[in-house]
């Protein structure tokens, strides 16, 4: 099967009729994480809402320069080098797509790429929080994405960490809610279960009738028993944070939430819902925790109500859990959630196929919660292999059927790394980097990443709201004023660099031609039209020297709608 | 939505004397409503739209009310080093740390009993600016944007807002009404000049160029591909060609402009707002930071004092010496105060900690009555005795003052969601004493 299948848009409709039948991937025998199999299943999930549909015109699949620079910015957030889209397009092997998966998700970057995605979902995109360790608790994440660790252990790890920042960075999520148990409950069902409750807060959930104000308060019981403390010593700029929890004795009495606590001598402020410093000392009574919709616990002596959450919320059983995360990561790669909002369920917002994202959550249940498993599934789809394209006076599908490519905006740190990249400069980023991980722990511990302070450095000069979970990089004036003025922007672009593309380009190729093509690649991954190619060539024998020219070609096509999104 | 009710001054009395008991105890005091209604609430408040402009002074970190606006007794224990000192106004009295402000204390209305349940520097940030709690589903727009959103011009050259120091975003209402953020008022605009080797020639080439070849993809790609980045380079552009952008310039102005201000990054940022102001923006945030004093509460605010009182106060000589106070409104606010007790900061050295329940904020011109001061609280500061004003008052006053229908419903996603909250179906209405 070829993937550079071109297409004449007349033909579309009758396309659209047999599109999952065409192309069907090849079922294969690959045991129980058969990813070609389920991804055949979801195309046919996804086809089966064609058929309601009048004069529904289904895209055909991307090229492959198309497929190559998107998968590559969903699975390591940059594009991909020059070198790399040139093997990739030269390949011949019918399952290279599925190699380049491979390819990505092994590459350091992936790990780098989506612990910042997450980290940036689950505490904002701040590098100094002042509640946790944005240092230590990306890291932590990194290293599980690195061993691809199964996702229900990751989240287990996360809710029911304890112990001090500096050597358990996944303390960083309950650090993030210093005393605020509302937050704690608000985020972990959120994001987690996909499920509003803080709704609930303040009254009964407006949408979804099942969820009552006393629920709300009913689950975020089970952080009551959790504290938070910030060590700060005088002078010394350096802070960490202890997450503990109380040890609890449920007296024998027997009466709810009734414990005599032992809180030990580096104690924090325990989490509660309105604030304040309840009395620690001798028995005190806290409400007792009951699951989402669920059953009241009772407290075991010497067992964390923490742990007992994380175990209801990460089991195979949970209604919530698989579908809340494989929606996230489908609209994370598809541009839009099968729940939309991908953190509304309710039963006022129901998923527009609920059969496929069944599908999806079965699948990640069954693989063991694989996370690479997941994103092998629907990057091996047809509908994540679509092309975004529709040509003008064709109506572009409702986005919820899945019939054409997503155009999804770039994060900051992604519209970074893909101009770093594109530019040559990344090289110098990749040895500081490079340092960093030589000097190991003690490099960690002392060394700033220096990627995430070129975000923040970028970030601050947008003055985006640092504590929204993700930041798309848009058209602010700001912006605009960087890209025409700034000195740094400028001195990346120019031919000057030694990093630069562009000085390999000019000396190593001596046809215009030629060169307009090779920043084409470099910059865009793909070749320019014929249109493109003499606008160009126009521009470049028009400039006042041929170093200014290039270095236009280079600005222009980093500041282009195609660059700055992923398609 | 549930019928908006309105509820009178009177009505939000009736939960007077519940917060001044309840509120260190739980801070969730629900607004009680009382059935009568005293006669005149329901005449016309007078002032309406009659603001042009807006000024913001955030003061960042949790402003002091006792050193302030909202001064105890001299030798009460919570002053500690500051004592209450009289204004140009008969009756009403400011912290001694506010020299100049108390000399124009006829322009100034004090509103003394600001009540919120926001002791988190993020949280009370968000509500005080955009007048809702942080909400995970919605990113609500803080003053600055609607106000810009409401009364801007789109084809204005400059922004409509201009933040000195940096604010809320605009939210749901887009990246258009993005604050257009300078960090140092003295220092010229980030990249608004071209670099070396970038003429004004080649940089129009190069926007032509980016035109051409922009062409294929957003013709393929549906306009919400093309709309996030739509006229970025031109709004940039106009900026930097206008020769208006010399507002941004605060050296243009005599010494005895920047004396009356005093030589502060705060003030500099008070005389750039007048500037622009006067080249046509809407809407200027000038942020002073530091005042979340958990420490040494004297030297503290002794050193933020000198750049705020002379800002401030010179500010509004300024506007009222050129006549543009009255069609202008400004606005002093910070995301809470501080706690009555010295030493609350928790470090035991005479800071003061965090303080939503009871604090105060300041308005001048725009149709309000200055002179005046609404609310008021108990002898130690401890709680709102008086007049207790929500969060949503002040933003239905800035509403009232700009002629914003503070009523005005948006969509952010599937969810109705109006300028002034009407939480629990209780519509806020301008808070009528700072107009009459």
């Amino acid at each position: 099967m070829s993937h550079r299948r071109r297409f004449s848009w007349t033909a579309l409709a009758a396309l659209a009729l047999v599109a999952a039948a065409v192309s069907a991937p090849r079922a294969s025998a690959d045991g129980p994480k058969d990813w070609r199999a389920a991804a055949a299943k979801v195309d046919g999930l996804v086809a089966s809402k064609f058929r309601a549909q009048k004069d529904l015109v289904v895209a055909p699949l991307a090229d492959d320069a198309e497929y190559l620079r998107r998968v590559t910015m969903d699975l390591t957030g940059t594009i991909p080098t020059y070198d790399e889209t040139v093997s990739f397009l030269q390949d011949t092997a019918p399952d290279k797509r599925s190699a380049l998966v491979d390819r990505l998700l092994a590459s350091r970057r992936h790990a780098d790429w989506f612990a910042m995605w997450y980290s940036n979902l689950l505490v904002g995109t701040a590098t100094r929080n002042r509640n946790l360790d944005r240092r230590t608790f990306n890291d932590w994440l990194r290293d599980q994405f690195r061993k691809n660790r199964p996702y229900d252990e990751l989240v287990y790890d996360l809710v029911t960490a304890t112990g001090n920042s500096e050597t358990n960075g996944a303390t960083g999520l309950l650090a993030s809610f210093e005393t605020s148990a509302a937050d704690a409950a608000g985020k972990t069902s959120r994001f987690f279960l996909g499920v509003q409750i803080q709704c609930a807060q303040c009254h009964d959930h407006p949408y979804d009738k099942r969820i009552k104000q006393q629920d709300f308060a009913d689950y975020a019981a089970f952080f009551f028993t959790t504290t938070y403390r910030r060590n700060m010593t005088p002078g010394n700029p350096e802070i960490s944070f202890d997450v503990s929890s109380l040890t609890p004795e449920p007296e024998r009495s027997g009466r709810p939430g009734d414990m005599t606590m032992m809180p030990g001598r580096r104690t924090g402020i325990p989490l509660t819902l309105e604030g304040g410093r309840p009395q620690l000392r001798g028995r005190t009574s806290f409400p007792e925790a009951k699951f989402l919709l669920g059953k009241q616990v009772k407290d075991v002596a010497g067992i964390d109500r923490r742990t007992v959450l994380a175990k209801w919320m990460t089991s195979k059983t949970n209604p919530w859990f698989a579908q809340a995360f494989a929606n996230r990561m489908w609209a994370f790669l598809m541009g839009r959630g099968i729940v939309h909002p991908v953190d509304d369920f309710s039963s006022a917002n129901k998923p527009t196929n609920p059969e496929l994202l069944d599908f999806l959550a079965d699948e990640l249940v069954r693989s063991g919660f694989d996370v690479s498993h997941l994103v092998r599934v629907i990057t091996g789809t047809e509908a994540y292999q679509r092309t975004s394209k529709m040509p003008r006076g064709v109506e572009r599908p409702d986005p919820s059927l899945f019939a054409v490519a997503a155009v999804k905006p770039l994060t900051v740190e992604q519209s970074f790394d893909a101009l770093f990249r594109a530019t040559g400069a990344e090289k110098q980023v990749e040895r500081l980097l490079e340092a960093r991980e030589r000097a190991g722990a003690e490099g960690r511990r002392t060394l700033q990443d220096p990627r995430m302070a070129i975000y923040q450095l970028f970030r601050r000069s947008f003055d985006d709201d640092e504590q929204s979970e993700e930041e798309t990089f848009t058209g602010t004036i700001p912006r605009g004023l960087l890209m025409m003025n700034g000195e740094q922007v400028n001195r990346i672009m120019g031919a000057a660099n030694p990093d630069s593309p562009l000085a390999r380009v000019l000396s190593e190729e001596r046809s215009d031609r030629e060169r307009v093509r090779r920043v084409y690649l470099t910059v865009l991954s793909r070749d320019p039209s014929p249109g493109e190619l003499s606008n160009a060539l126009q521009h470049v024998h028009t400039s006042r020297t041929e170093k200014e020219g290039y270095e236009d070609l280079l600005w222009a096509l980093c500041n282009t709608t195609e660059f700055m999104s992923n398609h | 939505m549930t019928q908006p009710r309105r509820p009178s001054r009177r009505d939000v009395l009736g939960w007077t004397l519940a917060a001044g008991a309840a509120s260190l105890i739980s801070p969730r005091v629900p607004f009680a409503v009382a059935k009568d209604k005293p006669k005149g609430d329901d005449d016309p408040i007078p002032g309406k739209g009659q603001a042009k402009r807006l000024v913001l002074l955030y003061m960042a970190g949790g402003a002091t009310q006792f050193e302030t606006w909202s001064p105890k007794k001299k030798g009460s224990p919570n002053m500690g080093e500051a004592e209450p000192i009289n204004t140009s106004v008969p009756g009403v009295e400011v912290g001694s740390y506010f020299q100049n402000v108390a000399k124009v204390m006829d322009d100034v209305c004090v509103v003394r009993s600001v009540t919120t349940k926001e002791g988190n520097h993020d949280r009370g940030r968000y509500l005080m600016h955009t007048g809702y709690v942080p909400n995970p589903t919605v990113q609500h727009p803080g003053i600055g944007s609607y106000v810009a959103h409401e009364i801007g011009d789109r084809d204005s050259t400059l922004p409509n807002f201009v933040s000195i120091g940096g604010s809320q975003g605009a939210g749901y209402m887009g990246v258009e009404w993005d604050p257009f953020v300078v960090s140092n008022p003295a220092a010229p605009v980030d990249n608004l000049t071209p670099p070396p080797g970038i003429d004004k020639r080649r940089r129009d080439s190069r926007l032509s160029l980016l035109d051409r070849l922009n062409r294929e993809f957003e013709g393929d790609r549906g306009d919400d591909a093309v709309a996030p980045h739509r006229n970025m380079f031109e709004r940039a552009k106009r900026l930097m060609d206008t020769p208006k952008n010399r507002a941004f310039d605060v050296s243009e102005e005599p010494d005895s402009i920047q004396k009356l201000y005093g030589q502060t990054t705060f003030g500099k940022g008070c005389i750039v707002a007048r500037r622009l102001l006067e080249a046509g923006v809407k809407v200027v945030e000038v942020v002073q930071g530091g005042w979340d004093t958990h420490n040494n509460e004297h030297a503290a605010v002794k050193a933020l004092a000198e750049a705020v009182d002379p800002g401030l106060s010179g500010l509004l000589r300024d506007l009222r010496d050129r006549g543009l106070l009255d069609e202008t409104l400004v606005y002093w606010f910070s995301e809470f105060g501080r706690t009555p007790a010295l030493g609350g900061g928790g470090n035991g050295d005479g800071g003061r900690g965090h303080y939503p329940q009871a604090f105060s904020v300041a308005f001048a011109g725009g149709g309000i009555k200055g002179g005046r001061v609404v609310g008021a609280t108990d002898p130690d500061g401890v709680a709102c005795t008086e007049r207790p004003v929500a969060v949503q008052e002040l933003h239905a006053s800035i509403c009232h003052s700009m002629g914003v229908d503070q009523d005005k419903v948006y969509f952010a996603g599937r969810r109705p969601v109006r300028l002034v909250d009407q939480f629990g179906g209780v519509r806020f209405p301008p808070i009528r004493e700072m107009f009459v």
